[in-house]
């Protein structure tokens, strides 16, 4: 047990995953049942993540553990615990769920109830992932995030559904196959080497960082090159993100499953959480191939973006144009580049869930989703239309606001790191441009120009301009006093930073 | 008492009738009594063993081995009713379901 | 903090408190106008106080500074909240101020009966708002959030009018505040380089530091010699890299070549703001940095001298453009271009403080001209092609006669403003940085001022009527007292360093360390030769446009100089054409590529061939291997009996 007396983190996946039980086996047409259920887990859950917040100690490591044996003839352990890394992503993936739900309110009551109960599922399998400290628990929720999305994409979502939640399914999949085999032969190596069995990612991160384990270089490249093959496919980067833009394309118009989605960056956390620890060197070895990667996906997924005529793809290349940044920011491995990288994935949260908020509204009018079937909404939804510049100036990165915090930093971290340097920064600048290109196209066609007389739009709802609104407030906030936000990161970052420095 | 290789030959003589009956009959029902005298062409031979080192241990297996052929026979005579009734025919040939 | 650090924080803090009043209560039209120009005219007072003070403090320590918050403490990156108060930013912080207040007040008149008023005035508020963030920041990135924050307030001024599908000369606004918001975000990537830059290697964006003398400005000289290695692109200063970088932020924001095509279109949103941003302030903030990091600019003389011919070539592309325009706004537009490239040109002589002077005295007289055509504008029921102007001399006298004065001032007659501060970058660049071409240059750039002055003079005022469908008149109502003022100003602000007092050089040596240089009768002389000739080719300007060539000038056709220059003229008027350059070589090619890669590249090559090929080959593999299985129960028994005899033969031989 830990110093609150109770288990908090097992009860932010509990109390998600017994709400999508409950949902699940629920009567069918007890409509307000469904969404009452999932909005008390989603409210209790997100009470539960600021209780760990503000009791949190300021130092590195794991607080609130909750540790019970597993199997324990390997030492396999169920083992959770927040450090002042994972705090913010929990924290983040508690808040959308809210927001998801939110979307979800347009959701035919005919079909809420898996829909809740997936939803349910698909928080609890996140919030697993970010708070496992056994390397096969993550990897159990790591797999476990894929089968509710893949379920609501396949059941609720629309156009070539079926196709593209398999690909949702089978490609991140096949990669993770590759993480279970590095997992695995980690182990067994730290077993030859030292009599003991373990799972658990802080004793084996110390076993390797004090020598107590020593890898050959081809051993260590290899495992560190299933994690990659794993996390890259995951986050997404350049070229392995197809399932990204094809998945959404197919998610219902609402947009909740693609908000709840949003803090699915379980391979990019996977890189700070595992593959930072355990193999820094292989880190340092694969930088200069991956920033190149990273590069190109910033840039190109910014120029694809730019030609969609889907807002929600849109938006998809969006996020992996901003996952470009994250990850030269992990791969610089500075504090700078990590705490960036960190703000950037909780920033994209924020500010592509308000975006996806505000194309769930959009698409409810004739218009769809194509953004060349708008015109002139500023006009005839004043208040809409501007809350909606400020979120597109957020996402653009206009300093102020909270998206270019995050991108300085991961670009920042990554100029100073050795193996990367200003060479990569040069070319990654040029996203800041690209993206101004296409966030501007997509709200010039929709917002600006004649008020459309075949597609008009109504000024949004009072309840969806309190939440665009509470929305900003956050980006305003973030973006004006980020410390809130990277205060209580340093410690665990600098603690993984020396980590690495160490012999 | 016939020395014991005289009763494996004849043991192995009925293994072999089996295996060609497996191998080529195409009625399912033929097929099915071939498998019964592999079965039992094995039970000659553990009755043998048995014999030659007075042991139980293999009369034993023999009871097992009848036991089950009867348990099998009754499983696979109305699994052949079932085919009967809907392909109206005991060809093995024309049963490729399985087909990939 | 001390009290004049408060003092500070109120500066920029009544346009924040007039935008949020304007932006969440206030709706009514005169409410709004009156509140956003109240809290600029605070603003002003409150900086006329901090300059009392700050004249007040030593002269080696002359400086007010307000640290607020800490923004970001992690690593090298330690960048906090605040304001910086020196002789610099004393002088723009005036310009903003004054010339916003000036501007805010015309505005409540010209905007009489738009639809929004409450965000046009919340805008131009946000707008004062970041630009004295811009010129009162303490540190690089506090500079870079006002340096955006203007370029978005830009892009929302320049759409106001963004339900218009078109507005004159057949500009559509959505597309004219993307145009400027994106080439200014070319130019900020070098700016954001540029920072980056410096945290690497100072390990700090503040200027002077809380002591006024740990900042990285102070550093730079001993980096100076420390060199970074490109690669395939050979090597280069530390400093220079960081004022090359600096160059391309200058470049996007002061419209200088090779970005400068985005403020012709920028005409697009109403005239005050043209006066306010795209004239007097925040255009001029590349100057401001410049001058700002003039340490930088000194110890690297290549990146100077980039500076400088860019400046120079700019103002001449400005000035040739500006002859040929027919639209009212887009005459003036190119002309900052072209003035906004003297400043450049002589912060690259090192001439910061005849920049500055420039600065001054063209937000003063550019604004008067810019709301001067406001009220042409308004009073020709929203016309802009001078084609269908004329004769308004006696249809509106008084805008007549202001106009005159911002004119002759910007032609640099003497003795009017633009003639002083125009004239000290001339003689700089010919007696001080003695560069012949770029004084040669810069003469011809001046001329053509003169020249594009005067034809636009006589083609608006001289003669009679062309379009007898309007019927232009005056009705200034408050617009007239900011004229007034402004035109007082642009008379006279050359006081402020004429030879001899040199009061700005003074104001300004704490920073610039520049002494006033001495007069010289050479130098009267050559000033002398160059204003009479401008004079000269003004006056020829007004009289071919007034005379001969007037009755040659109807609507809707070319300039009578187009029969004379042909191809030449029409590439003025193209403003070099660099904007069709850019469009067949840039957007179109970019659209284009975009569409391949998201509609063929995506889905074919990395989708279809990688991916689903990868996929497709496991299949076929499997459709392979599922062949054997034929479904025939005797061939699975054979196949079964062969692995039988393979494992006991295996068996019985192999033991």
């Amino acid at each position: 047990m830990n110093q609150l007396g109770f288990p908090l983190v097992t009860l932010l996946i509990a109390v998600p995953f017994v709400a999508g039980l409950v949902v699940w086996f629920s009567p069918r047409q007890a409509y307000g049942l469904h969404r009452g259920i999932a909005s008390i887990a989603a409210i209790a859950n997100v009470v539960l993540a600021i209780i760990g917040l503000v009791s949190m100690a300021p130092v590195a490591g794991y607080q609130f553990v909750d540790s019970a044996a597993w199997f324990p003839a390997i030492g396999l352990k169920y083992a959770v615990g927040l450090d002042g890394i994972n705090i913010w992503m929990v924290i983040i993936a508690t808040l959308v769920m809210p927001l998801a739900l939110f979307a979800a309110r347009t959701q035919t009551q005919e079909r809420q109830r898996g829909f809740y109960a997936l939803l349910m599922m698909l928080s609890a399998s996140t919030i697993g992932a970010f708070v496992a400290i056994d390397l096969l628990l993550f990897y159990v929720f790591f797999e476990l995030t894929l089968v509710p999305t893949a379920m609501l994409i396949a059941m609720y979502g629309v156009g070539e559904r079926k196709a593209a939640a398999i690909k949702f399914f089978v490609y991140p999949f096949v990669g993770s196959i590759f993480l279970l085999v590095s997992i695995a032969g980690l182990v067994i190596l730290t077993w030859q080497q030292t009599g003991v069995w373990s799972f658990d990612s802080v004793a084996l991160a110390g076993a390797l960082n004090s020598g107590a384990v020593v890898l050959d270089e081809q051993v260590m490249h290899l495992l560190f090159a299933g994690f990659f093959i794993a996390f890259a496919i995951k986050t997404p980067i350049w070229p392995f993100h197809t399932w990204m833009p094809q998945a959404q394309a197919a998610t219902p118009d609402h947009g909740a499953v693609d908000i709840a989605g949003l803090l699915l960056k379980v391979g990019a956390f996977g890189f700070i959480r595992f593959a930072i620890p355990f193999f820094p060197q292989a880190m340092s070895w694969a930088a200069p191939a991956v920033g190149i990667l990273a590069v190109i996906s910033i840039i190109y997924a910014g120029i694809v973006a730019f030609g969609q005529h889907d807002m929600k793809v849109l938006l998809s290349y969006a996020t992996i144009s901003h996952l470009g940044f994250v990850i030269l920011g992990i791969f610089s491995q500075t504090v700078e580049g990590i705490s960036g990288a960190l703000l950037t994935m909780i920033n994209s949260g924020l500010t592509t869930g308000a975006l996806f908020v505000i194309v769930g509204i959009l698409a409810r009018n004739p218009g769809g989703r194509n953004p060349n079937n708008f015109s002139g909404v500023w006009a005839s939804a004043p208040k809409f239309g501007t809350l909606a510049l400020v979120i597109v100036f957020a996402s653009i990165g206009v300093p102020g606001l909270n998206g270019f915090i995050g991108e300085f930093l991961s670009l920042q971290g990554a100029w100073l790191a050795p193996h990367l340097g200003f060479g990569y920064i040069s070319g990654a600048v040029l996203g800041i441009v690209v993206s101004a290109a296409y966030l501007l196209r997509m709200f010039r066609t929709v917002f600006m120009g004649a008020v459309s007389t075949t597609s008009p739009v109504a000024e949004a709802s009072k309840s969806e301009l309190a939440v665009l609104g509470v929305l900003v407030i956050a980006m305003v906030v973030i973006g004006l006093y980020p410390q809130l936000i990277l205060q209580s990161m340093q410690p665990s970052i600098t603690a993984l930073v020396s980590g690495i420095s160490q012999p | 008492m016939l020395p014991t290789i005289f009763y494996i030959g004849l043991s192995a003589l009925l293994f072999v009738i089996g295996v060609c009956g497996v191998l080529m009959r195409r009625s399912a029902l033929m097929v099915f009594m071939s498998v019964e005298l592999m079965l039992n062409s094995a039970n000659l031979a553990l009755v043998t063993f048995a014999n030659q080192w007075k042991s139980l241990d293999a009369q034993v297996m023999v009871f097992f081995v009848i036991t089950i052929a009867a348990a099998e026979v009754a499983v696979g005579l109305a699994l052949l009713v079932m085919i009967f009734m809907r392909k109206q025919t005991t060809n093995i040939d024309s049963m490729t379901t399985l087909k990939g | 903090m001390t009290q004049l650090a408060w003092l500070l924080v109120l500066i920029p803090a009544f346009p924040l408190a007039g935008f949020l009043l304007n932006a969440f209560f206030l709706r009514g039209e005169r409410a709004t106008g009156i509140v956003a120009s109240l809290s600029i005219v605070a603003s002003f007072v409150t900086t006329l106080v901090a300059v009392t003070n700050l004249a007040a403090t030593p002269e080696e320590a002359r400086y007010i500074s307000a640290h607020l918050w800490d923004w970001l403490a992690i690593g090298k990156v330690n960048v906090s909240v605040g304001l910086w108060f020196d002789p610099l930013t004393a002088v723009m912080t005036l310009l903003i101020t004054g010339v916003g207040a000036l501007i805010h007040i015309y505005s409540i008149s010209y905007m009489h009966g738009d639809s929004r008023p409450h965000r046009y005035f919340a805008y131009l508020n946000l707008f004062v708002f970041a630009m004295l963030i811009l010129v009162m920041s303490d540190n690089l990135f506090l500079l870079f959030l006002g340096w955006e924050g203007v370029g978005l307030c830009s892009f929302l001024l320049i759409g106001h009018y963004f339900e218009r599908d078109s507005v004159a000369p057949g500009i559509v606004p959505s597309e004219a505040s993307a145009k400027a918001f994106v080439a200014n975000r070319v130019g900020d990537a070098g700016l954001l380089l540029a920072m980056m830059a410096i945290v690497s290697n100072f390990g700090t964006l503040s200027f002077f530091g809380a002591d006024g003398n740990s900042g990285f400005i102070s550093r730079l000289t001993d980096a100076s010699f420390i060199t970074v290695d490109l690669g395939l692109f050979g090597s280069i200063g530390l400093v220079s890299g960081i004022a090359m970088l600096m160059i391309l932020g200058v470049a996007g924001k002061s419209a200088q070549l090779p970005l400068y095509t985005w403020l012709p279109d920028a005409m697009a949103g109403p005239t005050p703001v043209s006066a306010l941003i795209h004239a007097a302030t925040m255009v001029t903030a590349g100057v401001y940095l410049i001058v700002r990091m003039h340490v930088a600019f000194d110890l690297a003389p290549d990146a100077a001298g980039v500076v400088t011919v860019i400046g120079a070539a700019t103002a001449l592309i400005g000035a040739t453009a500006a002859i040929t325009q027919f639209d009212i706004k887009r005459v003036l537009a190119y002309s900052t271009i072209s003035q906004l490239g003297f400043m450049v040109a002589a912060a690259g002589m090192g001439a910061y403080t005849a920049a500055i002077f420039h600065l001054l005295t063209h937000g003063l007289f550019k604004a008067l001209l810019f709301l001067g055509s406001g009220a042409i504008i308004h009073g020709m029921h929203d016309i802009q092609d001078m084609r269908r102007m004329g004769g308004l001399r006696t249809h509106m006298p008084t805008v007549y006669r202001v106009y005159l004065i911002g004119a002759l001032a910007l032609a640099g007659i003497f003795p009017l403003a633009g003639f002083w501060s125009k004239d000290e970058i001339l003689v700089h660049a010919w007696y001080g940085a003695q560069n012949v071409n770029v004084t040669v240059m810069l003469i011809f750039a001046s001329w053509l001022t003169a020249f594009y002055m005067g034809r636009q003079m006589a083609l608006t005022f001289a003669g009679s009527t062309r379009d007898h469908d309007v019927h232009p008149h005056e009705q200034l109502g408050t617009m007239k007292w900011p004229l007034y003022i402004l035109a007082v100003a642009s008379a006279l602000g050359g006081i402020i360093n004429l030879p001899g007092i040199h009061w700005l050089t003074d104001w300004l040596s704490p920073v610039l360390h520049h002494e006033a240089e001495l007069f010289t009768w050479s130098m009267g002389i050559f000033a002398a030769i160059v204003v009479i000739s401008a004079g000269a080719i003004g006056y020829l300007g007004y009289r071919l446009y007034s005379g001969e060539l007037l009755t040659q000038i109807k609507a809707g056709e070319e300039d009578p100089a187009h029969y004379y220059l042909g191809d030449i003229w029409k590439g003025f008027e193209m403003g070099w054409g660099l904007d069709y350059v850019y469009q067949r070589l840039l957007v179109r090619p970019y659209r284009t590529f975009s569409q391949f890669l998201s509609d063929v590249f995506d889905r074919q090559a990395i989708d279809g061939i990688l991916v689903e090929g990868s996929a497709g080959l496991v299949g076929k593999v499997s459709q392979a291997a599922s062949r054997a299985q034929n479904g025939n129960v005797r061939t699975y028994a054979l196949v079964f009996l062969i692995g039988v005899v393979i494992i006991v033969g295996y068996v019985v031989i192999g033991a």
